[in-house]
C-alpha cells in the first residue's frame, strides 16, 4: 500500500441540527491514505459528498464537523482559518462537484472560471492563463475548446458541463483531487477518456485521489482501494478489484442489481434494509 | 395515430453570432404504452429532443403531433398537453427551485392544476420514491444528489403524465436505488398507462428499459433498434 501520509482522518461526524434533535450523517469514519486511488461508494445519501466536502471545509451552517484528527500533508486542517482554507481549496485539495449547473457560476463565462484558480493560486500572466485554460478545456475531451471557452454555463450540455467542472478543479494541481461523479453525466466513451486524463494527471504529479462513484465497475477498474458506504458508516473496506467478490450483503447487492438486456421485463433485485438494517 | 409523431425536427441555436444547427431533419414515432430509448454522444441533441417535446423549447422547424393533437412551433403547451407530458431533468438542480422546500416544490403543479387533495398526493408520491413525509420540510440543498433525483421524479408522476420525458433519471443514483427506482417507474407505467422517451448513456439501462430505441449522432437519427436488437446488445455496440 502507498505511505499512509497524505490524508489522515479518524473519527470524522458531520451533524444537522433538526426539530428532533442533532441528526448525524456521517459517523465517525477513520480512514488514511497516500498518493493513491480510492473509491468511495455507497447508497444515495449515506454520506459520501458530506464526507467529500468536510475534507475540504465546505460543510454549510447549520451542519457542525468534528474529527479526532484531521490531517493533510501533516497539516491539521480543523486549525485552519476561513482564509488559509481558500488557500488551501484549489491548491491543495481539489473538489469536483456532483451537480455542474449549480457549481458553475451562471453569469460568468467558461474561459473566466476555468482561469480563475491561477489567478488565486498562481502568477500566471493573462495571456499563460489563457493558454493553458484552454489546453485543459481540449484535455478533458471537449471538441471546441475555444466555442466552450466563451460560452456560459446554459449553452452546454449536460455532460460538457461535467467536463468544464473537471477543468477547473485540475488546472491548479492539487495534491489531493477528490472527484464526486465526476462522469455520471457523459457516455461510456468519454467517460473512459476523462478518467484516464484524471489518472494521469494523478499519476504524473503523485496526487491521491478520492474517485466517489456509484459504478463500481468504474472503481474496480481505476482504484486501488474501496471503502463502501451505507447510512453514514464505512460498512467495507476492500482492495478495489476485489469488489465483486466481496462477502459483505450491501456490496453484494449493488453488484446483483444491475440491470441488463437479459434483465428486461423482469424486476431488479433491490436491497432487502431491514434485514440489512438488524445488523445482517 | 402515435403518440408521439415528429417528421423533419430542425432546430438552430445562435451562439455567438452564428447559428448551429443542432437537430437536422429528426423524424421519430412513438408509439401509445412503449418505452422508447434514446442515446448517443454528450452533446448530439439527445435533451434538446426531450425539450421540444415537453414544449420547452419551442423555437423548432418541422412537424410534430403529440397524443393526438398538432403542435404548432412558439406555442405554449395549454389543457391537457400541458398535464399530460411531464419531463424529468438532467440536473436536478436545474428544476427545483432553491429557495422552496419540497412540499411547496411538489404541491405547486397539483394547485395550477386544480386538483384536489393535494397534501394527500404529495405524501403519497413521496412515498412511492421512498421517501417519509417529513422530508417535504426540506430545501433542495439539504439532499444529496440522489435523493433529489427523486423528488424530480416524483414531481413529474403527480400530474399522473401519459407521457413521461426522462432525461438520464437514474445516472446520479447508486445502483440499488437505480434498481429501485426502474423498478418503480416500470409498475406505475403499468398501473397509470403512461409512455416513456428514455434518454440513457448507459447501454444497460436501455437494454433493461427500452421496447426501441434510437441512436443519436451529430443531430441526427443514425440507427433505430427493435426489441430483437436491444436484446442482443444493439445498445452496447459502438
Ligand atoms: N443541510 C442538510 N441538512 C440536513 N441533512 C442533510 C443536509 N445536507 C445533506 N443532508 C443529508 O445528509 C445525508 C448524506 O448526504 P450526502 O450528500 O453526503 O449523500 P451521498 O452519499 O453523497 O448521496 P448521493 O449518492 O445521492 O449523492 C443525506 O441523507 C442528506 O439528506
Ligand atoms: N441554449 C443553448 N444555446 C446554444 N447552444 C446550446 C444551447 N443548448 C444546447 N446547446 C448546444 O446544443 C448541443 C446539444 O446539446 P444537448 O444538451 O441537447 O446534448 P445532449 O445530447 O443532451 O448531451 P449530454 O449527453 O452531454 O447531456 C450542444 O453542442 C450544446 O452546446
Ligand atoms: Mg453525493
Ligand atoms: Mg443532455
Amino acid at each position: 500500500m502507498a505511505d499512509p501520509t497524505l490524508l489522515n482522518v479518524e473519527r470524522l461526524s458531520v451533524r444537522f441540527p433538526s426539530d428532533r434533535g442533532p441528526v448525524e450523517v456521517v459517523h465517525g469514519i477513520s480512514f488514511a491514505m497516500g498518493a493513491e486511488k480510492l473509491g468511495l461508494v455507497g447508497e444515495s445519501g449515506s454520506g459520501k459528498s458530506m464526507t467529500a466536502r468536510a475534507l475540504i471545509g465546505l460543510v454549510a451552517k447549520p451542519g457542525r464537523v468534528t474529527a479526532d484528527r484531521l490531517t493533510l500533508d501533516g497539516v491539521d486542517l480543523a486549525g485552519l482559518s476561513p482564509r488559509q482554507w481558500k488557500h488551501w481549496r484549489g491548491s491543495k485539495i481539489g473538489l469536483v462537484l456532483q451537480d455542474p449547473k449549480f457549481a458553475l457560476d451562471p453569469v460568468m463565462s467558461i474561459g473566466r472560471q476555468v482561469e480563475e484558480p491561477l489567478k488565486l493560486h498562481t502568477a500566471a500572466k493573462k495571456a499563460e492563463r489563457r493558454e493553458r485554460a484552454l489546453a485543459m478545456l481540449e484535455a478533458v475531451g471537449l471538441p471546441d475548446p475555444l466555442r466552450a471557452y466563451h460560452s456560459y454555463p446554459h449553452q452546454l450540455s449536460g455532460g460538457m458541463g461535467q467536463r468544464v467542472m473537471l477543468a477547473t478543479t485540475l488546472i491548479a494541481e492539487p495534491r489531493l483531487l477528490i472527484a464526486d461523479e465526476p462522469t455520471s453525466a457523459l457516455d461510456r466513451d468519454l467517460r473512459d477518456q476523462v478518467l484516464d486524463l484524471m489518472l494521469k494527471l494523478v499519476d504524473e504529479r503523485q496526487m491521491g485521489l478520492i474517485l466517489i462513484s456509484h459504478d463500481l465497475d468504474q472503481v474496480a477498474r481505476f482504484c486501488d482501494r474501496a471503502l463502501v458506504m451505507y447510512r453514514g458508516d464505512i460498512v467495507d473496506r476492500l482492495p478495489a478489484s476485489e469488489l465483486a467478490n466481496s462477502q459483505h450483503p450491501y456490496t453484494k447487492t449493488l453488484w446483483a442489481c444491475r440491470p441488463s438486456p437479459a434483465t428486461y421485463g423482469t424486476p431488479l433485485p433491490t436491497l432487502d434494509r431491514v434485514r440489512l438494517e438488524a445488523g445482517a | 395515430m402515435s403518440l408521439v409523431d415528429i417528421s423533419d425536427l430542425n432546430v438552430t441555436f445562435r451562439d455567438q453570432d452564428v447559428g448551429r444547427h443542432i437537430l437536422r431533419g429528426i423524424t421519430v414515432a412513438i408509439e401509445e404504452g412503449e418505452t422508447f430509448g434514446l442515446l448517443g454522444p454528450s452533446g448530439c441533441g439527445k435533451s434538446t429532443l426531450l425539450r421540444v417535446i415537453a414544449g420547452l423549447n419551442r423555437d423548432w422547424h418541422g412537424s410534430m403531433s403529440l397524443l393526438g393533437e398538432a403542435v404548432a412551433p412558439r406555442r405554449r403547451f395549454t389543457g391537457k398537453l400541458r398535464r399530460q407530458v411531464q419531463m424529468v431533468f438532467q440536473d436536478p438542480y436545474a428544476s427545483l427551485h432553491p429557495r422552496h422546500r419540497i412540499g411547496r416544490a411538489l404541491r405547486e403543479p397539483l394547485v395550477v392544476n386544480g386538483l384536489d387533495n393535494p397534501d394527500k398526493r404529495v405524501t403519497e408520491a413521496l412515498a412511492e420514491v421512498g421517501f417519509g413525509p417529513d422530508v417535504a420540510s426540506r430545501y433542495p440543498h439539504q439532499l444529496s444528489g440522489g435523493q433529489r433525483q427523486r423528488i424530480a421524479i416524483a414531481r413529474a408522476l403527480l400530474l399522473r403524465p401519459k407521457l413521461l420525458l426522462l432525461d438520464e433519471p437514474t445516472s446520479a443514483l447508486d445502483m440499488s436505488v437505480q434498481a429501485e427506482i426502474l423498478n418503480l417507474l416500470v409498475t406505475l407505467k403499468a398501473r397509470f398507462g403512461m409512455s416513456f422517451v428514455l434518454v440513457s448513456h448507459d447501454p444497460d439501462v436501455i437494454g433493461h428499459m427500452c421496447d426501441r430505441a434510437a441512436r443519436m449522432a451529430e443531430g441526427r437519427i443514425a440507427a433505430t433498434f427493435d426489441r430483437p436488437a436491444l436484446a442482443a446488445g444493439a445498445a452496447a455496440a459502438r
